[in-house]
């Protein structure tokens, strides 16, 4: 039970918060958690939906946030895969208040534009594309654009949050959520509830072609890196049915004929608030914050999130090896078929994943780097690139010296084969329980590290309390749970292995 | 624990926060970070910042070392890198390294060792119950380290592996290659290590290198976290003393010889981006220019709402990663502008980056852009103070550096007190335009050939 005792003296030191305030917090109906097992996190809910996740840390005066929306690549339909990542992008581009001089008149002018590139789209996704009516029509665009130009303040979003001292403003897209990130000087709180309630109450997504054009750029800048072309190799062939097959980024024929009312359609669906949670972690006092929580984000209308069940990957029954040229040194990506992160099994699948490949003194770094030589790295993980559906237990490698891809390859499995037969030690699984509790402390030394988390358990696994309840489950992970989750699991027909090998080779 | 300064003293209004939307208006922040006395080991005047922080149960150490890459020998270039990861992984006196990986990771701790170009550093992390065995062997890795024969090997197998993976990330292949065209393929500035290099090196080399730099002297400790800090630095002291107070001679570094003229080399490969580096000539660690030359690459260069981030991503599409910074050495420094884009739209992308810098050179620097500029530097500077580990871990960093004992408290200071034409002056005097080097990976012959209106063309094989 060191896990629990280890977050009671951290409870005292962070958070001495008196009776009076917890009360009066109860009377705002927020929940406030006193049980010594977790960190002494602040619930609260709107009648909307929205989710408040609020940590109270002090030492320099700043605050992280995060807010987590539940929908990511996964959730764009057939032909407009990469919508959730260009959204994302889009969701800088102010309001009908942030980034114009003349709303109404750029409204209009912006509407213009959509309609000739909707014609363009007609047009180019034609058999025999008229390439000489796509130019003009683009240059007409490119005018509209720029006279749009006269009524926009370029960038002005990111220009408020600079001036007001942002650090590490960002936002994130995957395949099963959103993030959007900020951290501000503490004193700077109502600004940013003014700022973001706008920015999800009422985006503009202006400028909207030309960050297509970025994210075409973004998808060649991955097209040229041998890694991320590997992992989307080894993704898009693992999975055939379910849309974990796309890429995050999308596909490039899709991204590039995305339009903005793809993208409004997309946000009415999903930016809902009731299907996002914000986290908050810093020097800030949480009625305070709930207060203006209620006053920014109370009017914002809750709907109906889509269903969002899709097919469902079939069973593999097939071992499938990709070959993958590209101009670089080779590479090699194991993927094994999971579950799902909820399944029963799945803490001793994480046990494993451990076990074969973290640290030195986990037995592939042992057996392939070390002693055969044939390995210049080894890592794994135990379900990539998602948690919302089934997904992949994953090992990463590469070959060093003389050794092939397909040398490497066979050995890993030959460890993996052999796994039963040394089932796991008392030592080898407690190394585990030390390192997630260890992980868990490491998470709460940085503000925004600790509201990523917070956000994402709640919104995306259902439990700010996830990571706790986790390792709970770990601890009661036995020996023979661990052999036979590997039996279970890490088969040949579940299998799908990607050998990035040199173009020369060819 | 004694609370960080937040004063209400007014250093300018920002005055460009929308009124529509009730945006409060803030003073900028004026941030001092806590002032740190140093303690000294007596033995051999080791120099530490020691500062308990009871929020977590966990202690972090870092030593930080007065050394580098610049200082390995011509001919053994990689021998810090070496040097660094055997530290580690090569295990000591005491610890086989066998034991060492097992107690680290059963524990959850961790110790990890960096070498860059002119510093270095062994940090180690863990919880305060297990602090005592870690430490131990934290303090055998710093002033007993083994190179065991075994690891020797692999991690030279392990360097070679690297060097021949070199360029498989196009973007740091046209970053590393940029520099060494720009310093000079043989100066410590612009150097890579080569395979032959790293056979040569012996387990004698490693220990001379390692004698001559990891002196009293040439260490900074920073110690933080769940602990009396009187107990603390008593343990310390007690263990730290046996680092010798000898003082070495360290080469100087010859000041490089930049090129003149304006010059582009190009890697050709057939990628679907093309990553391009621009660089210039910039300024010396200590230069009090540094001050001004910050606010003007945050300006220009400093993210999406930069100028460039305005130009070249957000209102041509030309590219999702565009950024300007200065780096500065002991006897010189460089201004990168890195951008990827597609083949197609090199000469344009290009042509609009210099079009800009041309601008600022000419005196047109925008004042709110300006302001917003200082404003960003200023009011962000807290976030490098966020707990008590990194409060230290900064002041130790400078220190190993020899900057001024109040640079940090002053830093906001300074950048508020750059005017207008003080970055106009920079811009005048660091945006040469006759002076430059552009080093692109990418497919060249997808390039427009009105390239060569930026300067003579080299094509360069890969190795």
């Amino acid at each position: 039970m060191k896990v629990f005792l280890i977050i009671l003296s951290m409870s005292i030191g962070v958070f001495a918060m008196d009776n009076s305030k917890i009360e009066e917090l109860k009377k705002l109906n927020a929940y406030v958690e006193t049980s010594p097992k977790y960190p002494p996190v602040i619930y609260y809910k709107l009648k909307n939906g929205m989710k408040l996740l609020i940590y109270e840390k002090k030492f320099a005066p700043v605050v992280s946030f995060t807010m987590m929306f539940k929908v990511g690549n996964v959730d764009n339909i057939q032909g407009q895969t990469g919508l959730a990542h260009l959204f994302e992008h889009m969701a800088f581009k102010g309001t009908d208040k942030i980034g114009t001089k003349n709303w109404s008149k750029e409204k209009e002018i912006l509407e213009k534009i959509d309609s000739i590139y909707e014609e363009i789209n007609k047009e180019d996704k034609k058999p025999n594309k008229d390439e000489e009516k796509i130019k003009k029509l683009k240059e007409e665009a490119t005018k509209l654009e720029n006279e749009a130009e006269k009524y926009q303040v370029r960038e002005e979003f990111w220009k408020i949050y600079n001036e007001l001292g942002q650090n590490q403003m960002n936002a994130f897209t995957s395949t099963d959520y959103t993030g959007y990130v900020v951290s501000l000087p503490s004193d700077r709180i109502e600004s940013y509830f003014i700022i973001e309630s706008e920015r999800f109450k009422n985006p503009v997504l202006r400028d909207f072609y030309k960050e297509r054009s970025v994210v075409l750029e973004e998808l060649r800048m991955n097209k040229s890196d041998p890694s991320r072309v590997s992992w989307e190799n080894l993704f898009s062939h693992s999975f055939v049915a379910h849309p974990y097959h796309n890429p995050t980024i999308g596909w490039e024929d899709d991204v590039m004929h995305l339009t903005r009312k793809d993208a409004i359609e997309f946000y009415k669906k999903f930016y809902l608030p009731n299907n996002a949670t914000l986290a908050i972690v810093g020097d800030v006092d949480p009625i305070k914050v709930i207060k203006l929580a209620e006053k920014y984000f109370g009017d914002w209308q809750s709907g109906i999130v889509p269903d969002q069940n899709y097919t469902k990957e079939p069973p593999q029954n097939a071992e499938k090896i990709i070959k993958v040229y590209f101009p670089s040194k080779p590479m090699l990506k194991i993927a094994f078929k999971n579950d799902g992160i909820n399944a029963d099994d799945m803490p001793a699948l994480i046990v494993a994943s451990e076990i074969l490949a973290n640290g030195n003194t986990s037995r592939l770094y042992k057996k392939l780097v070390e002693e055969k030589k044939m390995a210049l790295y080894i890592g794994s993980h135990h379900s990539t690139p998602g948690n919302r559906y089934p997904s992949l237990f994953i090992i990463a490698s590469a070959p060093k010296g003389n050794t092939t891809v397909e040398e490497l390859d066979n050995e890993i499995m030959k460890e993996i084969e052999n796994f039963p037969s040394n089932p796991p030690t008392d030592w080898e699984i407690q190394k585990v329980i030390n390192n997630y509790e260890i992980s868990i402390l490491k998470d709460l030394e940085s503000n925004l590290e600790f509201a990523q988390t917070l956000a994402y358990n709640e919104q995306i696994l259902g439990d700010w309390k996830f990571s706790w309840e986790m390792i709970e489950k770990i601890k009661k992970v036995k020996s023979d749970d661990v052999v036979k989750a590997v039996q279970k699991y890490l088969q040949r027909n579940r299998r799908t292995a990607v050998y990035l090998l040199e173009e020369k080779n060819k | 624990m004694k609370k960080l300064l937040i004063t209400g003293v007014m250093l300018m209004t920002a005055n460009l926060l929308k009124a529509e939307l009730n945006i409060p208006k803030y003073k900028n922040l004026d941030y001092k970070p806590e002032k740190l006395q140093p303690l000294k080991i007596d033995a051999n005047g080791l120099k530490l910042y020691i500062k308990s922080d009871k929020t977590l149960p966990i202690i972090k150490i870092t030593a930080f070392i007065k050394t580098g890459k610049v200082y390995e020998p011509n001919d053994k270039v990689g021998l810090g890198t070496l040097l660094f990861e055997l530290l580690r992984e090569g295990g000591t006196q005491k610890y086989k390294s066998e034991d060492i990986d097992k107690k680290l990771e059963y524990l959850g701790a961790e110790i990890n060792t960096t070498i860059n170009n002119e510093d270095g550093s062994i940090s180690m992390y863990c919880h305060k119950k297990d602090f005592d065995e870690v430490f131990d062997i934290f303090v055998d890795i710093l002033t007993n380290p083994a190179f065991e024969i075994k690891k020797f090997n692999l991690k030279k197998m392990e360097i070679i592996e690297m060097i021949k993976r070199r360029n498989d990330e196009p973007s740091k292949q046209a970053t590393r290659e940029a520099l060494r065209m720009f310093f000079g393929k043989d100066h410590p500035y612009g150097r890579r290590p080569e395979i032959e290099n790293i056979e040569k090196i012996t387990v004698d080399d490693l220990k001379e290198f390692h004698k001559k730099f990891f002196t009293s002297k040439n260490i900074i400790l920073s110690v933080s976290g769940d602990f009396d800090e009187k107990e603390m630095f008593t343990k310390i002291s007690k263990e730290l003393a046996k680092i010798p107070a000898t003082t070495t001679n360290i080469d100087e570094i010859k000041e490089p010889e930049i090129a003149t003229g304006k010059k582009i080399y190009v890697i050709d490969k057939p990628l679907r981006q093309a990553f391009i580096v621009i660089l210039h000539k910039g300024i010396k660690r200590h230069d009090e220019r540094e001050f001004p030359l910050s606010v003007l690459m945050e300006y220009m260069g400093g993210g999406i709402q930069s100028r460039l981030g305005n130009e070249i991503r957000s209102k041509r599409g030309l590219a999702y990663s565009v950024y300007q910074y200065f780096s500065k050495r002991d006897k010189s420094g460089f201004i990168m502008t890195y951008l990827g884009t597609k083949p197609e739209s090199v000469e344009e992308a290009i042509e609009n980056v210099l079009n800009e810098l041309q601008k600022a050179k000419n005196g047109v620097i925008d004042e709110k852009e300006f302001e917003m500029a200082k404003s960003q530097l200023i009011n962000s500077f807290v976030f490098r103070f966020e707990n008590v580990s990194s409060l230290l871990n900064e002041k130790a960093s400078y220190d190993i550096f020899s900057y001024p004992d109040d640079y940090l408290y002053k830093y906001t200071e300074k950048i508020n007190s750059v005017t207008i034409n003080d970055v106009k002056k920079i811009a005048e005097n660091f945006y040469d335009l006759n002076n430059y080097l552009i080093f692109i990976v990418g497919d060249y012959k997808k390039f427009s050939s009105n390239i060569n209106k930026f300067g003579d063309i080299e094509i360069v094989k890969e190795d």
